[in-house]
């Protein structure tokens, strides 16, 4: 019989990987140019330190801090296509919220609590469910916390696997800074606790950690570009993802209904410890300043509220309730073993190996410029100087690199940056200044999407010319230098 | 004078001086002039006079007792009086909020303070401040209630409710509040205090038909909320930035709120717990409700800041040197405070189009003009003799409208269509929004006025004697 964790596995693969939510992992075609630079690692077997996929920032110095997930998929890609990218993904997520899943009913000893909580999380963080590197840094945060929860416990095994972790965690993902955080947050915890012996193996911990990260290929140079990069106001003020939540959206909500419901059982609580405190206050704080960390806050809140949750029901008006929810933990831990993910797990990746495809497992039409970008570059024969939105230069990447196009822009902000990116906003946008930047950048051919202000100036500019239009992409050339206007 | 008296008068004067801010509402001008006809006329609009797109529909004034208030402090006193009165309303607001409180002047003082900053983005010459200060005397009442469990103080309620059906829409937020008190008696096994509490509920809901729309606000705070548009495009009906600082100061005063409410040894009561989660979901849902959420924490807060501060700061912090870090922390954290207060008001200074107003009146551009949301205001007041296309009365024009204009705004495909179907012949925005830009690129439209914030253009066919300026 599957154990509860399975179930939540099983059920969370074979949806992201057998229904539309397959395609939904690739709406962010920043994947594309990850798929290729993993191809370029595998062939050259060296890691970027420039920048070879824009023309505007061609040669520039580039942090490809992600290698290590680029070459993962890269060589998924190269065996396996889009559905390979996709199963890796799914995978992760699906090993995610089963573990956290099995975490707090560990800590809670409640099925009904813990399998709830845990939906409600899966839920809220599918905001975020796109086929990217930051779906590591969910699981590896959360096997810390556990390498930590073992360390409390008197295991010695955490002085090992923490500083293993972050040596991968470092050259995966840049979310390896809440990886450090979470072991402050333990330190600070046990030093309140005067728990003084714990708070000094937390420090040193953290001392280990973060020393281990400094194993990239950029040494402490990552470390320094990655705050300069969190710092920038500009882009954290207008990029998407960093925005602050908007609670009127399904995830939001959800996210805020695990937001109330920790906050309410830590004020019913007989005692709060720090630890748990701290961390719901950091889930708190960064889930409403960034939308993109929902998913990591969620974890956390699942993490801190189960047992509360969980102790509350006991000693309330819902005992009986909590008692079912005792008796089916007792019944599903008997339940060991694994034995249908494995077998689902070997069964996927195995029609992947006949060549096979997920369905789904592709771009969505409506969200890529297909035929638009195919005229740019096969009949037009353009392979830079074109403008087009950052959300598709991964997509523009990954199609047509091999054939020498290079973009003008892309969603990798930390590179281009606040300048640039300003500059960039100044067009799509419409502003006054579009032309002084069209004409920085040479651009000579535009992109842009059908249903924009750009496309409407661009219709309206004398001295720009409408090629090839469909309901997604419009596509525009430069008939000649504008004068006098 | 004592000491502590002394205190709590340095903080209402401060915070009065605060709420002293230029009246910069975008919404003033209509306001005025809706105020201005029933002082002459009096009789309430039911009809829009104001707009070339709903001109003649139908219209609920629904703060029209506010608007006649705002005319004639405005005519007997100028915009000053008007803006000093505003500010008195919030002073009072919080004043009230600061009786309700505990461990006062000190601990409550700095608490009601730093409420107030967080809700300063509400703030200015608008009916919106008549619902802060009858939210705040609710919750004043139905904390007597609670403490007394005398149910006369709940018979003032449906009083307090028949003036602010007529001042601002806000109302329903009265009736919400007592459920919410309701509902927390209800967990806590209260149950005798729930009926007076619901009969008062339903005495404010008898009373709101008393108003010139007459059973219609029934349904108006829900149309509000439920309109796709208005919570969409208005910035105040969205959650809050955290990324401003004015609202990280909002995430501060919530986180620190959690750790004390979790730390205290004084747990929640039910009828303590539900309006504060209740509201705290509200405020992040829409920034324009975290004032009802800080009416209700600071008083919950300041009965446990003493406990919980002497209990995790021990002994040392006594001593004289801790002492001085404790009073230069709070001197920075006041300095950044009002550093933050002062970006904000720096923030708000939406400059309005008065050059370009004065040379649409001038050279009697032709009408129906298009304009920026944020500024049919100021053109209905100073340019009385247009009717705009778009203002704040978003309820009138409804999420159909204001989906175009937000089109035309951002010149999305089909921006020429919406020009034309409202017979647009004149168009007044911001220099920098994509539909100046378009135009600017257009062959049927001129470029007459341009200066670095707004641009007017006409079409090419108006009086082609009308030069660029």
């Amino acid at each position: 019989m599957p154990s509860v964790e399975d179930l939540f596995f099983i059920t969370t693969l074979l949806l992201l990987t057998l229904s539309a939510w397959a395609a939904r992992l690739l709406w962010d075609t920043s994947t594309g140019w990850h798929i290729r630079n993993g191809e370029r690692i595998l062939h050259t077997l060296t890691i970027p330190r420039t920048d070879p996929f824009s023309y505007t920032m061609a040669g520039q110095p580039w942090y490809a801090w992600e290698w290590l997930w680029d070459a993962i998929n890269g060589a998924l890609h190269q065996h396996f296509g889009l559905s390979g990218v996709v199963g890796l993904t799914a995978m992760l997520i699906a090993l995610t919220f089963a573990l956290l899943y099995r975490t707090a009913a560990d800590r809670s000893g409640d099925v009904v609590v813990s399998a709830t909580l845990t939906l409600l999380a899966l839920v809220a963080s599918s905001i975020h469910f796109l086929a990217r590197p930051h779906v590591v840094s969910w699981l590896l945060a959360l096997v810390v916390i556990r390498e930590l929860d073992s360390l409390e416990r008197g295991s010695r095994r955490a002085l090992w696997t923490i500083p293993l972790t972050f040596a991968l965690w470092a050259n995966l993902h840049g979310g390896f800074v809440f990886g450090l955080a979470l072991i402050g947050v333990y330190a600070v915890a046990a030093a309140l606790e005067r728990e003084q012996l714990m708070a000094r193996r937390l420090a040193g911990l953290f001392a280990m950690g973060a020393a281990a990260t400094v194993l990239n290929p950029y040494g402490l140079k990552l470390h320094w570009h990655i705050v300069r990069y969190l710092a920038s106001g500009q882009q954290m003020n207008q990029i998407d993802e960093f925005l602050s939540p908007n609670f009127h959206d399904l995830q939001p909500r959800l996210f805020l209904l695990l937001v109330l419901t920790t906050t309410a059982t830590l004020f019913a609580a007989r005692q709060v410890r720090w630890k748990t405190l701290l961390l719901a206050v950091l889930a708190i704080v960064s889930g409403l300043m960034a939308a993109r960390n929902i998913p990591f806050a969620s974890i956390l809140l699942v993490y801190a509220s189960a047992p509360l949750v969980a102790d509350l029901l006991r000693h309330g008006r819902f005992q009986q309730l909590a008692a079912a929810g005792e008796r089916m933990h007792f019944v599903d831990g008997g339940f060991r073993g694994h034995l249908l993910p494995r077998i689902i797990v070997i069964a996927l990746f195995g029609t992947l190996f006949t060549g096979l495809q997920l369905p789904g497992a592709g771009w969505t039409a409506s969200r890529v410029p297909e035929k638009g970008a195919q005229y740019v570059v096969n009949s037009l024969g353009a392979r830079d100087h074109v403008f087009a939105p950052d959300y598709w230069g991964g997509y523009l990447t990954y199609s047509f690199a091999s054939q020498g196009f290079r973009v003008a822009q892309d969603d990798r902000s930390d590179l281009y940056g606040d300048q640039r990116f300003r500059q960039y906003l100044d067009v799509m946008n419409a502003a006054q200044d579009w032309r002084r930047v069209i004409g920085d950048w040479q651009i000579r051919t535009a992109l842009v999407p059908t249903d924009s202000s750009l496309s409407s100036v661009l219709a309206a500019a004398p001295d720009w010319k409408q090629v090839y239009s469909d309901s997604i992409a419009t596509v525009f050339v430069r008939t000649q230098t504008a004068g006098g206007r | 004078m004592t000491r502590k008296h002394l205190f709590a008068l340095v903080v209402f004067v401060g915070l009065f001086a605060t709420a002293v801010r230029p009246a910069l509402d975008p919404d003033l001008g209509w306001h005025l002039r809706t105020g201005e006809s029933i002082a002459q006329t009096h009789a309430v609009p039911h009809q829009d006079s104001f707009s070339s797109t709903k001109a003649g529909a139908p219209w609920i004034a629904h703060e029209w007792l506010s608007e006649v208030i705002m005319y004639e402090l405005t005519r007997v006193g100028g915009t000053a009086a008007l803006v000093l009165f505003f500010a008195l309303l919030v002073a009072a607001a919080f004043g009230i909020v600061y009786t309700r409180c505990e461990s006062r002047p000190y601990a409550a003082g700095v608490l009601v303070l730093w409420a107030a900053v967080v809700t300063i983005p509400a703030w200015g010459a608008r009916p919106q401040m008549f619902t802060m200060l009858l939210a705040s005397a609710f919750l004043w009442l139905l904390d007597r209630y609670k403490s007394t469990d005398n149910p006369h103080w709940l018979w003032l309620l449906p009083v307090l409710m028949a003036p602010w059906v007529n001042l601002h829409g806000g109302f329903a937020i009265g009736i919400a509040l007592i459920l919410l008190y309701a509902s927390g008696d209800w967990l806590g096994g209260n149950r005798k205090r729930i009926v007076p509490l619901l009969m008062s509920a339903a005495a404010c809901g008898l009373v709101i038909p008393l108003n010139p729309n007459g059973f219609r606000l029934y349904t108006y705070p829900f149309q509000t909320v439920n309109s796709s548009s208005i919570v969409g495009y208005i910035q105040e009906w969205a959650s809050p930035d955290f990324h401003r600082q004015i609202y990280r100061l909002f995430l501060l005063f919530v986180v620190v709120g959690i750790v004390v409410l979790a730390r205290s040894r004084q747990r929640l009561t039910a009828v303590e717990a539900i309006p504060l989660l209740a509201t705290l979901a509200a405020a992040l849902g829409s920034a324009r409700h975290i004032p009802f959420f800080v009416f209700i924490a600071v008083p919950i807060l300041s009965r446990r800041i003493p406990e919980v501060a002497s209990s995790e700061i021990r002994g040392p912090v006594r001593s004289s040197a801790h002492a001085a870090i404790a009073v230069l922390a709070l001197f920075a954290a006041g300095l950044h405070a009002t550093k933050v207060v002062r970006d904000e008001l720096r923030a708000e200074l939406k400059e309005f189009p008065v050059a370009a107003t004065e040379f649409l009146r001038q050279h009697s551009l032709p009408g129906p003009v298009y304009n920026n949301y944020d500024w049919g205001g100021y053109l209905v007041a100073h340019a009385p003799e247009y009717r705009v296309f778009v203002d704040g009365r978003s309820d009138l024009y409804g999420d159909a409208l204001l989906t175009e204009a937000v089109r035309a705004y951002e010149a999305r495909p089909g921006w020429n269509s919406i020009l034309e179907r409202h017979s647009v012949r004149t168009v007044l925005v911001g220099a920098d929004v994509p539909l100046a830009t378009v135009l600017r690129e257009s062959n049927d439209w001129r470029n007459v006025f341009e200066d670095p914030q707004t641009a007017v253009f006409t079409r090419v066919d108006e009086d082609p004697a009308l030069e660029r300026k």
